[in-house]
């Protein structure tokens, strides 16, 4: 799915090196989920 | 608790034999009641129990202690509070309390080639603020009354996931399908109809720009294919929701180009990922029986119409058949006529498995003497009793 306002991890990593050295294995599941979760609001909201 | 527990091992036992193919213990079912019915049924006021779901649990408790069912009986509603935060046209309340959906334009025809070429930036820029005008404002100001309408979502999302959670621990309903493993979405031609398109729109646009109708569904499938996957997709424990709505409206040779394609494309991607799809069959598809069994085997499909005998024939050795009994009988029967119509189905239907006694569509409201509430309990305990295999 290509977007301006939908964020995959890889695309949020090469946006964020400050990244770099943290826990990738904790911080991708998280932000995904919120990136998610908007995603499932905004289409609920068109169902 | 203890005995709780061991019903919900039987039951969730009862949904994975159903769901794989083999012959349950005996036939599961559902009591299908909207919460707006529940509310009613409990006594209490729709509109002030949709705004403030202080009685929700209490709710929740007495249609749990009255109605026989193997999976929670109430479906989820939509809470008033972040349609009114986001002004909304396409879900409004009524004077009585029930949410309804007036028939609304979110896309103009000329938004096609914008929405195909990205379905999601589309809907944020130009059908949102359409049809949220609280969202066409500054930018700051759209921030704002977007993040509280997305909470006040969550915030009656969790309360009811919590009280479902709590009667299911109560009243040993069934596990599947699983939270973690549950999601909706729509079939693509339908999501343009619906908010989008109108009615009227997409009827008008199968004529005047079939192509672009076409390439609109083909453009948003993916975005419904992500909106149907779970966190953990699961063919057994899971289940996708997919109302049809609508495919009766349109001729077969127009359902065959527009509708059918992109929603084969859709079901097909969500069992290949792993997730089993629970279609709700709405209005009458026996004119496209034949499409629905080339889905994936074991797909779910409760019908609303149509002759169950015929169906499970051409059906039943493939897909899980749900539906069928009338809650119009329900309404104006006698007890007696409601029980031979539930044994009626069970004859045609339980053969070979495969089967979940459910209503043709949920229950809406109460009657003033209560018929409907009473000749269900009346179906729904026959049928506890008697679908054993």
């Amino acid at each position: 799915m290509r977007s301006k306002y939908y964020t995959s991890w890889e695309e949020y990593k090469e946006k964020h090196p400050e990244l770099a050295d943290k826990p990738e294995e904790v911080i991708a599941p998280k932000i995904q989920k919120y990136e998610d979760m908007v995603f499932n609001f905004v289409l609920d909201l068109v169902m | 608790m203890a005995d709780a527990a061991k019903l919900t091992a039987e039951k969730t036992q009862l949904f994975r034999d159903v769901k794989t193919g083999k012959i349950p213990k005996r036939v599961p079912f559902n009591a299908a009641l909207t919460l707006e019915f529940a509310i009613e049924y409990a006594g209490y006021d729709v509109k002030r129990s949709l705004w403030d779901t202080e009685n929700i649990e209490a709710v929740y408790d007495r249609i749990c202690r009255d109605f026989p069912s193997d999976l929670f009986p109430i479906r989820a509603p939509r809470f008033p509070s972040f349609y009114q935060i986001l002004g909304s046209r396409p879900i409004v309340m009524s004077s009585s309390g029930f949410m309804q959906h007036p028939d609304v334009e979110g896309m103009s025809a000329d938004d096609y080639d914008a929405f195909i070429a990205s379905p999601y930036d589309c809907l944020l820029e130009t059908i949102l603020p359409r049809l949220y005008p609280e969202l066409d404002a500054p930018p700051a100001q759209r921030a704002l009354v977007f993040a509280k309408a997305m909470r006040a979502y969550q915030d009656e999302t969790n309360t009811l996931v919590q009280m479902k959670a709590k009667m299911t621990a109560k009243y040993g309903y069934s596990t599947i399908p699983a939270g973690q493993s549950s999601a909706m979405t729509e079939a693509p031609y339908d999501f343009l109809a619906d908010f989008l398109r109108g009615f009227r729109g997409i009827s008008s646009d199968i004529r005047r720009r079939p192509e672009k109708v076409i390439a609109a569904c083909e453009a948003v499938t993916p975005l419904l294919i992500k909106k149907g996957l779970p966190p953990v997709p699961d063919l057994v424990d899971g289940q996708t929701f997919i109302p049809l709505h609508m495919a009766p409206y349109m001729r077969e040779k127009d359902f065959e180009k527009f509708y059918w394609p992109s929603f084969k494309k859709l079901v097909e991607a969500l069992h290949e990922h792993g997730q089993c799809v629970s279609l709700f069959v709405e209005q009458d598809w026996t004119r496209f029986l034949d499409y629905l069994l080339d889905l994936p085997e074991n797909t779910i499909m409760r019908f609303e119409y149509g002759d169950p005998k015929t169906i499970k024939q051409k059906l039943g050795h493939k897909h899980v058949l749900s539906g069928f009994y009338p809650a119009t009988l329900l309404q104006t029967g006698t007890k007696e006529q409601c029980i031979d119509k539930a044994k009626e189905l069970l004859e045609i239907l339980a053969p070979g498995g495969r089967y979940i006694f459910d209503f043709d569509k949920n229950l809406l409201t109460v009657d003033a003497d209560g018929l409907l509430a009473r000749n269900s309990i009346a179906v729904l305990e026959y049928v506890s009793l008697n679908g054993n295999y």
